[in-house]
């Protein structure tokens, strides 16, 4: 082959491998490699809750008023505003776990309760004193709290 | 631009002027930062007072970044154009990236246990940090692990570009999975979601921890000038008095 | 390159020549292989050899082994030539380097992977590996094995001539290693909790493209840094 052609040739097998392995790993990215799962994901992915057997993580807002303190042991429902989950946990939780704050349970379902092992709490990306917070909550355009 | 201060001779000339005032601003916005940000600052609605750890960690990480990025750049100047200089740039880089990385993971932490409720986990954006740390440290490494100067730092400089993939994951991690980090507050879409009080100190940070970093870095071309022009003092009286 | 003979001849002699190299004397596979038994009891011993507690890891120790146990081996692959002056012959000759370093990295994929496959019904009854996971623990040790020998070819052209080399060499290369391994045990693990295991099966591919395509050129290029010391 000349060498001219051979250069092209190589070029465009190049150009098109790297298409390809961008092409699969969006593709990936859409099925989602995930830290947590929202409970309208699982809903979603495996439907009822009993087809779950091993440890996974669950992530949403704590429901409000859902929170029940029994000795030791705390009993709320996380949420993403569409499916709702039960959660027992018996352990030390985070300084900013509260009503509506977005929290990382990890644990296992048992007869449709999750039973975490660990409760983290993500807090998102705005960053404001509460004094704003309260007067944007007042005025209803409060936007964080989500996700 | 990057050939006109490519001169040591010019690059010495400059930069004798010009550290002083590095210095000086980086010291002025380090003391108005930590002021602004221990003293007079808000709260954070959430977080309460534990958010100042932000006026540290922020910095620090995107900084990390930046100084690897800048690295590599620095990497290819040298392979290609093969000036020696860039080469003394990216080797300078590297120890103060090492230091801006690990006090990222250290802040970062400090920062989780309260929030979170954990020191460390391994979701993407902490993971590839991590690994950035390594990419500075196996940098270091490589480089002085050859018996000659110049076959180090080719290499390392190699593996210093190719470790560039790393720094899209870096940012975006927040993005494409869910993590347990928050996603990015300052550079997104619609605007910064931070409050302008917290703005001013953190903004005052980053300013101080990059002048800071960039008088390092002088310091660290200008040190590394005198090492080489004392090894070839060195080599020429020791020809001199073979002959 | 002259027009002698195509690039399948080249392809073809040469990994007859790694081949040839390394099933000659049969101790690189050999302590491949039980340097990976050794690792897998050491991390079942760790953790304590409970069926429960297995099962939940055993994927994971299996990918862990395979690299640890590939790693130590991967300094000598171009050393040895580089020693011997085959480096420096080849770079003279007008079959393009990059071209070389491709059939030398497929080579030793084979060479790896063809004694691991053998002797994977070993792991799996070590392990306790269910037996759904075997046609993919299969497939993602073919694609995951050619990433790692892609990656383990740059590692080795870094340490091309490094003063301690063999332990400069995992940290280098072990950062580029964790997608794989991530993306690998991923696709176990998804298949064992009855889920698609397309998505990490399509990165664990995305990733091994990526580093067909960068590693010829990158060790290529380090070689010929090397050589021209």
């Amino acid at each position: 082959m000349n060498p001219k052609y051979r250069r092209l040739f190589i070029t465009i097998i190049i150009v098109l491998t790297l298409g390809l392995a961008t092409k699969l790993i969006l593709m990936a990215l859409e099925d989602n490699i995930v830290y947590f799962y929202t409970p309208n994901d699982l809903n979603e992915k495996f439907g009822d809750a009993q087809n779950i057997q091993n440890k996974i993580r669950i992530g949403g807002l704590v429901l409000e008023s859902s929170i029940k303190k029994e000795g030791e042991k705390t009993i709320f429902m996380i949420t993403d505003r569409k499916k709702e989950v039960k959660v027992l946990f018996d352990g030390p939780l985070p300084d900013l776990f509260r009503e509506g704050q977005g929290i990382v349970a990890e644990g296992m379902f048992q007869n449709n309760n999750f039973i975490a092992s660990e409760v983290l709490a993500k807090h998102d990306e705005n960053y404001m004193p509460p004094e704003v917070a309260d007067a944007l909550k007042k005025n209803n355009v409060w936007k964080g709290d989500s996700d | 631009m990057f050939d006109w201060l490519a001169n040591p001779n010019r690059f010495n000339r400059i930069t004798e002027k010009t550290q002083p005032f590095i210095l000086f601003i980086s010291i002025i916005a380090l003391f108005s930062g930590l002021y602004f940000g221990l003293f007079d600052s808000p709260k954070d609605y959430q977080q309460g007072n534990a958010v100042r750890i932000m006026y540290v960690h922020v910095p620090s990480a995107w900084l990390a970044s930046f100084l690897y990025f800048s690295l590599a750049i620095s990497c290819v100047f040298y392979l290609v154009w093969k000036h020696p200089l860039a080469d003394l740039v990216s080797s300078s880089i590297a120890p103060i990236g090492v230091l801006f990385s690990a006090l990222t993971l250290i802040t970062g932490s400090l920062w989780g246990k309260p929030m979170w409720g954990t020191w460390w986990v391994w979701d993407a954006r902490l993971t590839s940090m991590l690994v950035l740390f390594f990419f500075y440290l196996g940098y270091i490494l490589l480089r002085n692990a050859f018996e000659r100067k110049t076959d180090g730092s080719k290499t390392a400089s190699v593996l210093a570009i190719v470790g560039l993939i790393n720094l899209p994951i870096v940012k975006f991690s927040v993005d494409w999975w869910h993590t347990l980090h928050q996603p990015a507050s300052i550079i997104k879409f619609g605007g910064p979601s931070i409050d302008e009080k917290m703005l001013l100190p953190l903004s005052l940070m980053f300013l101080a921890l990059s002048f800071f970093s960039l008088y390092l870095i002088i310091l660290n071309v200008k040190t590394k000038l005198i090492e080489k022009k004392c090894e070839a003092l060195l080599l020429k009286s020791n020809l001199e008095e073979i002959s | 390159m002259s027009s002698k003979y195509s690039f399948y001849q080249i392809f073809n002699s040469h990994i007859k020549r790694e081949f040839l190299i390394n099933f000659r004397s049969l101790i690189d596979v050999i302590s491949i292989i039980s340097f990976m038994i050794l690792i897998i009891t050491l991390f079942v011993l760790g953790i304590g050899p409970f069926q429960e507690k297995l099962g939940l890891v055993s994927n994971s120790i299996f990918w862990i082994g395979l690299i640890l146990a590939i790693i130590p081996s991967l300094e000598k692959t171009l050393q040895r030539d580089y020693d011997n002056g085959w480096l420096d012959q080849t770079i003279t000759s007008p079959i393009s380097l990059e071209f070389i370093l491709l059939s030398k990295s497929i080579a030793y994929w084979l060479i790896i992977i063809i004694p691991l496959l053998i002797s994977l019904p070993f792991f799996i009854i070590l392990l306790n590996i269910s037996l759904k996971l075997i046609p993919w623990l299969f497939i993602s040790i073919l694609i995951g094995g050619l990433s790692i020998s892609l990656v383990g070819i740059i590692g080795s052209a870094l340490t091309l001539g490094a003063k301690r080399g063999n332990i400069l060499l995992p940290i280098l290369i072990i950062p580029f290693i964790i997608p794989i391994l991530i993306f690998g045990v991923g696709v176990s693990e998804t298949i064992s909790v009855n889920e698609s295991p397309i998505g990490n099966l399509f990165l664990l591919i995305g990733f091994t493209l990526i580093y067909l395509v960068i590693s010829p050129f990158i060790s290529a290029f380090l070689i010929r840094i090397a050589i021209s010391r």
